[in-house]
């Protein structure tokens, strides 16, 4: 055994003796009194973490073992798609952060008077005007060709909802741009990342082609429609009205509400659950806190099952070829029978 | 989501339901009634969840019970004090506060768990069919009764007695046999 190895042994061994010696003696000897400090410390600590507030939100990067490159790298792997590192670069680069870079490489000095310092790389407006379209256009003749009994304009709304800033920032923060994201300000809005998404759908469209970019705006932004209903995306002001005109238009009866049941009128916790009827068959029911809110929920459900608008015919997993339909469907007006048309305001 | 909003809202709204007590046994009815109370019959109860629905009792200084019962069951008490034990009849409880059998009876078959009183107090009991009319408003069902009411005799009038279809006619001078009288000691 070489001398070295002994001498570390050696080592080791005291200090095991001695750690064993110490946690001995820390058991032998018990707490002698009532420390006066502890409290006003702990006390004081904890009024200065209220007056200091929450921690600021910091970006990934403040912290050592930050590696851009790989992280990078690591969303391509994650999203399953095969992009070029540049195209992915240039999806991942607002232009925010393009601009900041250049204001701030203008006041440096440089040691050549023709040596030009901006910053040489391209930003993602390009792909991402092309990956909105794209996604605008695929949503919308997905939801024709899935709903074809809904009307134009509910179409639209579902889109608006499902492409919107807020909705297309929330699926990207949770595929991992928020840190990826080059931005001059953060926490990055919500803007810029939604924006970063629909470019990195523009940049599959450009390395992958189209249908591999339909298929990712499928997986990722059609599947926000489940568990929705119909209300949520889309707010009919008057639909009783609009129920009514739909009937008219069919040639039916003028659709009746009835009360189904009701309980503990008298109590702060009411129920009521309200059915619609129309020619004595029930084309729509649900509860509300008052006959009046159950009878608007009622309408609705009426008109959501008249649009045939159901949660479990959105989306369809074992679909091979995506079916998209690019004529509009019948608009509102045409739904509704020409007296009624003024109840729809 | 409103529709999510209301369908929750429809899940969880309580029930009210009546219950009729006239010539019901207690002992049998305490079950059905604690079905209700603590919502088993619900397909969301579970036994820490306070799910339950309200019950009116009506008509509970009319409850029957079996044999000798009124006699011979009796409700306990102890005051804690060395001594403080005491015995009651039924009969005299009753006779006391006629909700107080069909209270006790409830109270006694609920499990003794935390929400043993959340339960209670959703349980309202009136001994005639005087109920107020606030409560009155609430209810929208009813629990069927475990037996049926029979129809006494002096509640069909001369008419449908007279056209009972019998089978012979008693003479006019016969006298039944009362048969053989028992007394008890």
């Amino acid at each position: 055994m070489s001398l070295v190895l002994r001498n570390v042994l050696s080592f080791c061994a005291r200090r095991t003796a001695l750690s064993g010696r110490l946690i001995a003696q820390r058991q032998a000897i018990p707490v002698r009194c009532y420390k006066k400090w502890v409290l006003p410390a702990y006390r004081s600590l904890y009024k200065r973490r209220l007056e200091q507030g929450p921690e600021p939100e910091r970006h990934r990067s403040e912290w050592l073992n930050w590696n851009y490159n790989a992280e990078v790298y690591a969303f391509g792997q994650r999203v399953g798609e095969d992009l070029s590192e540049a195209t992915l670069r240039t999806a991942l680069t607002d232009r925010s952060y393009v601009e900041a870079e250049n204001e701030k490489r203008k006041g440096l000095e440089t040691e050549e008077e023709d040596e030009e310092l901006s910053l040489d790389i391209s930003h993602n407006e390009e792909l991402s005007a092309l990956g909105e379209k794209l996604c605008n256009n695929f949503v919308k003749g997905y939801l024709r060709s899935t709903y074809p009994n809904l009307p134009e304009e509910g179409v639209g709304a579902i889109c608006d909802f499902l492409t919107g800033d807020e909705m297309l920032a929330y699926i990207g923060s949770h595929l991992g741009l928020k840190d990826i994201v080059l931005a001059s300000e953060f926490p990055v809005p919500d803007s810029t990342l939604s924006k970063a998404f629909t470019a990195v759908i523009g940049a599959i469209d450009t390395d992958q082609g189209t249908e591999r970019a339909q298929l990712f705006v499928h997986d990722f932004v059609l599947t926000q429609l489940i568990g929705k209903t119909l209300d949520s995306m889309w707010t009919i002001s008057n639909p009783m009205g609009l129920l009514a005109g739909i009937v008219a238009k069919q040639g039916m009866a003028e659709p009746e509400s009835r009360l189904l049941w009701e309980t503990g009128s008298e109590t702060v916790v009411a129920a009521y659950m309200v059915g619609i009827y129309c020619n004595k068959q029930l084309i729509g029911k649900a509860a509300g806190e008052t006959v009046s809110i159950a009878e608007h929920m009622a309408a609705q459900n009426a008109l959501q099952q008249f649009f045939n608008f159901g949660n479990d015919a959105a989306i369809h997993f074992d679909r091979h070829s995506l079916t998209v339909n690019a004529e509009r469907n019948a608009s509102i007006e045409d739904f509704v029978s020409q007296d009624k048309t003024q109840t729809l305001a | 989501m409103a529709q999510h909003r209301v369908q929750q809202w429809a899940t969880f709204a309580r029930m009210w339901w009546l219950y009729d007590a006239r010539w019901q046994c207690p002992f049998q009815s305490a079950p059905v009634i604690i079905r209700h109370l603590q919502g088993l019959h619900k397909p969301i109860y579970h036994p820490l969840s306070d799910v339950g629905d309200h019950v009116v009792v009506i008509n509970t200084e009319h409850i029957a019970m079996e044999g000798d019962l009124w006699r011979n069951w009796r409700h306990f008490h102890h005051t804690g004090y060395p001594g403080g034990f005491s015995a009651t009849r039924v009969w005299k409880v009753h006779e006391a506060d006629p909700t107080k059998v069909l209270h006790k009876q409830i109270y006694s078959t609920v499990k003794g768990n935390l929400l043993r009183r959340p339960i209670m107090a959703r349980l309202h009991l009136y001994p005639d069919d005087n109920v107020p009319e606030d409560i009155l408003k609430n209810i929208t069902g009813q629990i069927r009764q475990l037996r049926e009411v029979p129809k006494r005799l002096d509640e069909y009038t001369q008419d449908e007695r007279d056209a009972f279809p019998r089978l012979f006619e008693w003479p006019a001078d016969y006298v039944p046999n009362p048969g053989k009288k028992t007394v008890k000691s």
